[in-house]
C-alpha cells in the first residue's frame, strides 16, 4: 500500500518534469516559427489599379479602321489579351476615344471592340499631339497604366495650317518638341511616371493628310503605315506591365522603346550559392570568399542579375555578350554564359534561391580561372548606347505617297522631345562590382 | 562565435542562411536550455525536495536535452533553407547533440556545489 | 559557578541506576552548572554483569562524545553533551598521588579470597579468642546444609556480600586504604557535589553507602560540600532457590535493619535524601552475582536516575543544609500494569521524556533510514559509505543505540511495571504510545504522510547541507551527532508534543 502511493507521487513529480519539457519545447518552436514569417511579408509591391486605353480618332486614324486591316487584327486581340492575362485577368480595360477632347466609352472592352469595328468613330479634326498627351497625362491616376494608339504624326491645328502651309515643318523641332518634353516633365513628377513607344505596321485603307494638310488617298495594299502603342505609367507599374506584353504571344513590335523606364545604372546583383557552382569558394550573395581557385583549380559563379529596366535591345543575350565588357586585372575569368531568368526550371535551385532567381531576368555565368591578388573586384560594366533606329522611321516631306510606306512625320521630333524630359547622364546600363577574397 | 564554432564541427555549407541564421540561433539557444536544464535540475528541483537528484534522473535529462538539441538544429536548418532533411542536417543535428552534452556536462560540474540533493550527482 | 557531580553507584543497584543515566544523558538532559559528571561504581563483584554492561555503555559514551565534540567541554545542548567522564580525566594537577586507572570502577583489593582470609590472611587469628568472637558473628551455618563453604565466614568476597552486608562494612572498611579512593578525596572540589546511590535491600549497597559517607565526611574540606543520596528499596523479588544464599523472603528484614541502622547514623550527613520503591510486581532469576547476576532494567531505574539529575541542577541555595535533611520521593499520576509518557507529570515530560524521545526517533532513524539512504546527497558528503561500517565512532554510535539503548528500552518494556513509552518495532509515525502522526489522504492520495522516507531525505538533505556552512569539514562527527538532533527535532515537531490525559 505504502508502496503504491509512493511510486503514485514519483510518477506525479516524473510527470511534472517531462510536461516542463514540453511545455520548453513549444515556447521554442513558437519562437522559431515566428521568425521566418516575419521575412516573408516585407516585400509587398505596389499593383496596377486600372488600364485606360485611349484610342486616337482624328482623321488620319480612319484608314486603319477601314475594313480588315492588321490594326483591326492586332488591337482588340491586344485588348483581350490584356484582360485575360495581365496580372492574371485581374485587370479591366477603361476606353476612351481621344481627339480633341476625351471621350469614356460607355461599355465594356466587348462593345468597344464591336463599336470600333462598326461604326467609324474616327472623325475628328487633326490631332495635335502635344494636347493629345497632355489630356492623356491628366487622366492617368498615379497607379494607373494609360495606353494610347496613334500614327503619332504631329501637327498644328487645321486653321495655323492653312495660315501657314510650312507650320509643321517650321515648327517641328522648335515648338512641338519642347511641349512634348513639358509634358513629360510633368508625368514624371507626378508620380515618377515614365513611357514605352511600341511600333506596329498595318495596311492603310482611307485617305493620308499630309503635312499641309493636303489629303491623299490610299487603297489597301499600297503602302504599310506605321501605328504605335505608347504605354504610360509609374516607373515599376511600367516594367511589370511590360514584361507581361512581351509574354504575349500576339505581341511582337517593329519598334520598342522605353523611356525614364532605366534610370540608374544596374549595380545590384545576387551570386547563387548553389545553382551552376562549381569549384571552391563561399558566398554570402553579395561577394566571394574563401576562394581558393587557381589554374589547377577553377571555379564557376552564376550571378543572377535584374535588367528589366534596360531597353529591350539591351537585355538581348547576344547583345549583351557582345557589348559587356569585363576588367581583368585582378583575376582571369570570363562571361561564358548568359541565361533568362525564366528559362530556369525551379527545380534545379535550392528553396533560398528562388527569391533571387525571382529578382533576377539574366543569369551571368562566369568561368573564373585564376585570382591573382588575395583580395579585389571582379569589374563587369555595359556602356550606354542609345538606341537611334527610330529615326528611320521619320519623314519630314510627306507630300509623295511613294515615300510614306513605313514612315511617320515629324516621328523623330516626337521622340526627341520625349527622350529629352528622360535625359540621363549616366554613361553604364551595368556596374557590376563583385568583391572576391581569397 | 557559435558560426565558428560549428563550421568548424560540420563545416561551412553552400547556403548563406547557415552562416547568417541558423548556426547563431540553434548555437545559442542550444546553450540556453543546456543552461536552463542544468539550473532547473540542479538549482530549482535539487534545492527543493529529493526527488529528481540522481545520477539515472540526470541521465534522463541528459537524454531530454539531446532530443532537444537535435530538433532544434534539424527544425531550424529545415526551415531556413525550405529544403527536406539532407545528410548535412542530420550530421548538423547530431553534432549539436554532442556539443548540448558538453555544456550540459560543464554546467553540470559547476552547478552541482550550488546544489542540496544532487550536490554529488552524477560524481 | 560550574561544579562537578561525584555520583558513586553502589552495587547492582548502583551500576543499574548509573547506566539508566547514562541513557538519559545520551539523550540529552540538560544538567545545568555542571562541569563534569563523574561516574565511580563501587562494586566487589568484579564480574556483575549489571557493572560490566554499565561500563561498556559508558566507554562507548565516553568515545563517542570525544570523537563528536573532541576535548571541547563547552557544549551545551545535543546528544551526548554531557561530560561524562572518569575520575582520572578530572585535573591531572594533583600531585603526589598516582593516577588511578582510566576507568568508571573503583576496584578492591585483595578480594580473591574468602572473608575469614580477607581478615585474616595470614591464618593468625586461629585457635585465638577473636576467632571464636568471628565464628560467633559470622557463623551462621544453618542445620542440615551440606557446604562448609557457604557460611559467611568463607564466603568468596569476590562474589559479593550476597545481600549481607554483615560482612559487607567491614570490607568496605578497608575501601579508605586504597589509592583511588585518596584520589578521590583529593580531587572533589569547593563546589563539587557528592551522589550516593546504593539499594536498601542488597548487600554490597546496603553496607557500603554509610561507609562511603562515613569515609568521604572524614576529610574536613569535603564535609561542607552538599551530599546527595539516594536508596532504592525493594521493586522486585527473586525466585526461590534453596542452593542460592540470596532470599527474597529476607529483603524486607534487612531493609528494615539498614532503615534503623541509617535513621541513627546519616543524621546531619546528607543535604538531599532521595527514596524510591515500587511493590516487586516481577520475579528476577536467582543468580548470585558474577556474570549471570544481570537484571533487566527496570523503570524505577529510570526515575532514580531522574533523582540524579534533579540533584545536580538544583541551585546552590536550594539544597537544604545538612541538619535539615530533605527528604524525596518520586510520584506519577496513575497507577498502570503499564506506564507510558502519558502517566508522568510535565516537569518529568519536559526535562527527560522529551529529550528520550528525540534520542528515540534519533536512534530509529539512524538504525534503520540512514543506512537505506546510500544514494543521496547528504549521505556522500558525509562520507558514510566508507565510514558507517569501519569508523570507530560510528560504530560506537551503532553499538550504543543498537545493543545498549534499546535493550535498555525493551527491557523496561518486558519487565514488571511495563514502561512502554515508545513503540520501538513500529514505523516511525506510530513511536510514541498514545499519540500516532496522522497520514492524511484526499481522495486516496497521500496529502501528508508524516514521516516519511521522503520527508527523512529532504529534510536530512537541507539540514546537513545548512550544517555544512557551520561545521567545518574535520568536524564531521559533531555534523552527524548535531544532523541526528536536529532531525529529531523536526520528527517531534511534526508529531506535536508528549501525549497527555486526564485520570480520574
Amino acid at each position: 500500500m505504502v508502496l503504491v502511493e509512493k511510486a503514485v507521487i514519483f510518477n506525479q513529480r516524473l510527470l511534472m518534469k517531462k510536461l516542463l519539457c514540453i511545455y520548453l519545447l513549444f515556447l521554442f518552436a513558437a519562437c522559431t516559427g515566428n521568425k521566418k514569417e516575419e521575412k516573408k511579408t516585407i516585400t509587398a509591391s505596389p499593383h496596377i489599379e486600372k488600364v485606360n486605353f485611349f484610342l486616337e480618332v482624328s482623321g488620319s486614324m480612319a484608314g486603319y479602321l477601314n475594313g480588315s486591316t492588321d490594326f483591326v487584327k492586332t488591337i482588340p486581340n491586344l485588348l483581350v489579351a490584356i484582360e485575360h492575362k495581365v496580372d492574371s485577368g485581374r485587370l479591366k480595360v477603361h476606353e476612351y476615344y481621344i481627339g480633341d477632347s476625351v471621350v469614356p466609352f460607355k461599355g465594356n472592352t466587348e462593345d468597344f471592340i464591336n463599336d470600333m469595328s462598326t461604326r467609324q468613330p474616327a472623325k475628328e479634326k487633326s490631332s495635335e499631339m502635344q494636347n493629345i498627351f497632355k489630356m492623356i497625362a491628366d487622366r492617368t491616376d498615379s497607379n494607373d497604366i494609360s495606353m494610347f494608339v496613334s500614327d503619332c504624326i504631329l501637327s498644328y491645328a487645321d486653321n495655323e495650317v492653312r495660315a501657314n502651309k510650312e507650320i509643321n515643318r517650321e515648327k517641328a523641332e522648335g515648338g512641338l518638341k519642347p511641349l512634348i518634353t513639358s509634358t513629360f516633365d510633368k508625368l514624371q513628377q507626378k508620380n515618377n511616371m515614365c513611357a514605352s513607344v511600341f511600333g506596329f505596321m498595318s495596311d492603310f485603307n482611307g485617305v493620308y493628310y499630309t503635312y499641309q494638310n493636303e489629303k491623299v488617298p490610299i487603297k489597301k495594299g499600297q503602302v504599310i503605315r506605321p501605328y504605335y502603342l505608347w504605354v504610360i505609367g509609374n516607373r515599376e507599374l511600367l516594367k511589370q506591365f511590360d514584361a507581361q506584353l512581351y509574354k504575349l504571344e500576339s505581341f511582337k513590335p517593329d519598334l520598342a522603346m522605353n523611356f525614364g523606364v532605366f534610370d540608374k545604372p544596374v549595380t545590384d546583383y545576387s551570386i547563387f550559392f548553389r545553382y551552376k557552382k562549381s569549384g571552391e569558394w563561399e558566398t554570402d550573395g553579395k561577394a566571394l570568399t574563401d576562394a581558393k581557385i587557381s589554374k589547377k583549380q577553377p571555379a564557376q559563379v552564376a550571378v543572377g542579375v535584374d535588367l528589366s529596366a534596360l531597353p529591350p535591345y539591351a537585355q538581348d543575350t547576344s547583345y549583351l555578350h557582345q557589348h559587356l565588357q569585363l576588367k581583368t586585372d585582378n583575376a582571369d575569368y570570363k562571361i561564358s554564359s548568359i541565361i533568362l531568368a525564366d528559362d530556369v526550371s525551379k527545380g534545379d535551385l535550392k528553396k533560398n534561391e528562388l527569391d533571387d532567381l525571382a529578382n533576377s531576368t539574366h543569369i551571368f555565368v562566369i568561368d573564373i580561372n585564376d585570382v591573382y591578388k588575395t583580395s579585389g573586384e571582379l569589374q563587369i560594366g555595359l556602356p550606354l548606347q542609345y538606341d537611334t533606329s527610330y529615326r528611320k522611321l521619320s519623314i519630314m516631306d510627306d507630300r509623295n505617297v511613294a515615300n510614306i510606306s513605313g514612315k511617320t512625320f515629324g516621328f523623330e521630333y516626337l521622340v526627341d522631345g520625349v527622350r529629352a524630359a528622360y535625359q540621363n547622364p549616366n554613361q553604364n546600363f551595368i556596374t557590376i562590382a563583385i568583391p572576391i577574397k581569397k | 562565435m557559435f558560426t565558428a564554432l560549428y563550421e568548424m564541427l560540420c563545416g561551412k555549407n553552400d547556403d548563406p542562411v547557415y552562416a547568417s541564421d541558423v548556426y547563431p540561433n540553434v548555437g545559442l539557444f542550444t546553450l540556453v536550455f543546456a543552461i536552463a536544464f542544468a539550473l532547473i535540475f540542479y538549482l530549482l528541483l535539487g534545492r527543493w525536495k529529493p526527488v529528481w537528484d540522481k545520477v539515472s534522473h540526470w541521465v534522463i535529462t541528459m537524454v531530454i536535452l539531446l532530443a532537444i538539441a537535435f530538433y532544434l538544429a534539424l527544425s531550424q536548418s529545415k526551415t531556413a533553407t525550405g529544403e527536406d532533411a539532407d545528410s548535412f542536417m542530420y550530421k548538423f543535428a547530431i553534432i549539436n547533440s554532442v556539443i548540448a552534452l558538453v555544456y550540459f556536462f560543464i554546467f553540470s560540474v559547476l552547478l552541482k556545489r550550488a546544489s542540496i540533493f544532487a550536490k554529488r550527482t552524477p560524481f | 559557578m560550574t561544579r562537578n557531580v561525584y555520583v558513586f553507584g553502589i552495587g547492582g543497584t548502583g551500576a543499574r541506576i548509573i547506566r539508566s543515566l547514562t541513557m538519559l544523558l545520551a539523550a540529552g538532559v540538560k544538567l545545568t552548572d555542571t562541569h563534569k559528571i563523574i561516574p565511580i561504581i563501587i562494586d566487589v563483584d568484579a564480574k556483575n554483569a549489571d557493572t560490566t554492561r554499565t561500563l561498556k555503555a559508558l566507554e562507548a559514551y565516553r568515545l563517542i562524545r570525544e570523537r563528536g565534540y573532541g576535548n571541547r567541554e563547552d557544549i551545551k545542548e545535543g546528544f551526548f553533551h554531557a561530560n561524562l567522564n572518569t575520575l582520572s580525566s578530572v585535573t591531572s594537577e594533583i600531585s603526589g598521588t598516582e593516577k588511578p586507572d582510566d576507568s568508571f570502577q573503583l576496584q578492591f583489593e585483595n578480594l580473591e579470597t574468602s572473608f575469614i582470609r580477607y581478615i585474616d590472611p595470614k591464618e593468625e587469628l586461629a585457635g585465638d579468642v577473636t576467632m571464636d568472637l568471628l565464628e560467633a558473628l559470622y557463623d551462621n551455618t544453618p542445620p542440615g546444609h551440606d557446604n562448609f563453604s557457604h557460611t559467611e565466614l568463607n564466603l568468596r568476597l569476590d562474589l559479593g556480600f550476597k545481600g549481607n552486608p554483615n560482612i559487607g562494612t567491614v570490607v568496605f572498611n578497608n575501601l579508605a586504604t586504597t589509592k583511588e579512593f585518596q584520589y578521590v578525596l583529593k580531587s572533589i572540589g569547593e563546589n563539587d557535589r557528592i551522589f550516593i546511590i546504593s539499594s536498601i535491600f542488597g548487600g554490597t549497597g546496603s553496607s557500603g553507602f554509610p561507609q562511603l559517607v562515613r569515609l568521604l565526611q572524614e576529610e574536613e574540606r569535603i564535609r561542607a560540600n552538599p551530599f546527595g543520596a539516594l536508596t532504592v528499596m525493594p521493586y522486585f523479588n527473586v525466585t526461590d532457590n534453596k542452593k542460592s544464599a540470596i532470599n527474597s523472603d529476607r529483603f524486607n528484614s534487612k531493609t528494615e535493619a539498614a532503615l534503623t541502622y541509617y535513621a541513627k547514623y546519616l543524621k546531619g550527613k546528607i543535604n538531599s535524601f532521595y527514596q524510591l520503591w515500587d511493590r516487586p510486581l516481577k520475579q528476577y532469576e536467582n543468580k548470585e552475582g558474577g556474570a549471570e547476576q544481570q537484571n533487566s532494567a527496570h523503570l524505577v531505574e529510570l526515575i532514580g536516575a531522574t533523582a540524579v539529575i534533579d540533584f545536580a541542577n538544583k541551585a546552590d541555595n536550594a539544597i537544604k543544609p545538612k541538619e535539615r535533611t530533605e527528604y524525596y520521593d518520586f510520584g506519577i499520576q496513575h497507577e498502570d500494569q503499564l506506564i507510558d509518557i502519558r502517566h508522568f507529570y510535565d516537569t518529568t515530560k519536559n526535562a527527560v521524556l522529551h529529550p528520550l524521545t528525540l534520542f528515540t526517533y534519533a536512534m530509529k532513524i539512524y538504525l534503520e533510514k540512514i543506512p537505506a539512504f546510500k544514494g543521496e546527497a547528504f549521505y556522500k558528503e558525509l562520507n558514510l559509505n566508507s565510514q558507517l561500517a569501519s569508523d570507530p565512532f560510528y560504530q560506537s554510535l551503532t553499538v550504543f543505540f543498537d545493543k545498549h539503548y534499546r535493550a535498555w528500552l525493551k527491557e523496561m518494556m518486558e519487565n514488571e511495571r511495563k514502561f512502554q513509552p515508545f513503540n520501538v518495532d513500529l514505523d516511525l509515525n506510530s513511536l510514541v504510545r498514545g499519540r500516532q502522526i496522522e497520514v492524511k489522504k484526499v481522495l486516496g492520495i497521500v496529502t501528508s504522510g508524516g514521516i516519511t522516507d521522503a520527508f527523512l531525505k529532504e529534510r536530512l538533505g537541507k539540514l546537513e547541507d545548512d550544517l555544512k556552512k557551520k561545521i567545518p569539514e574535520n568536524e564531521r562527527e559533531k555534523r552527524f551527532l548535531r544532523l541526528l538532533h536536529e532531525i529529531a527535532e523536526e520528527c517531534y515537531e511534526k508529531f506535536g508534543g508528549l501525549p497527555s490525559e486526564v485520570f480520574h
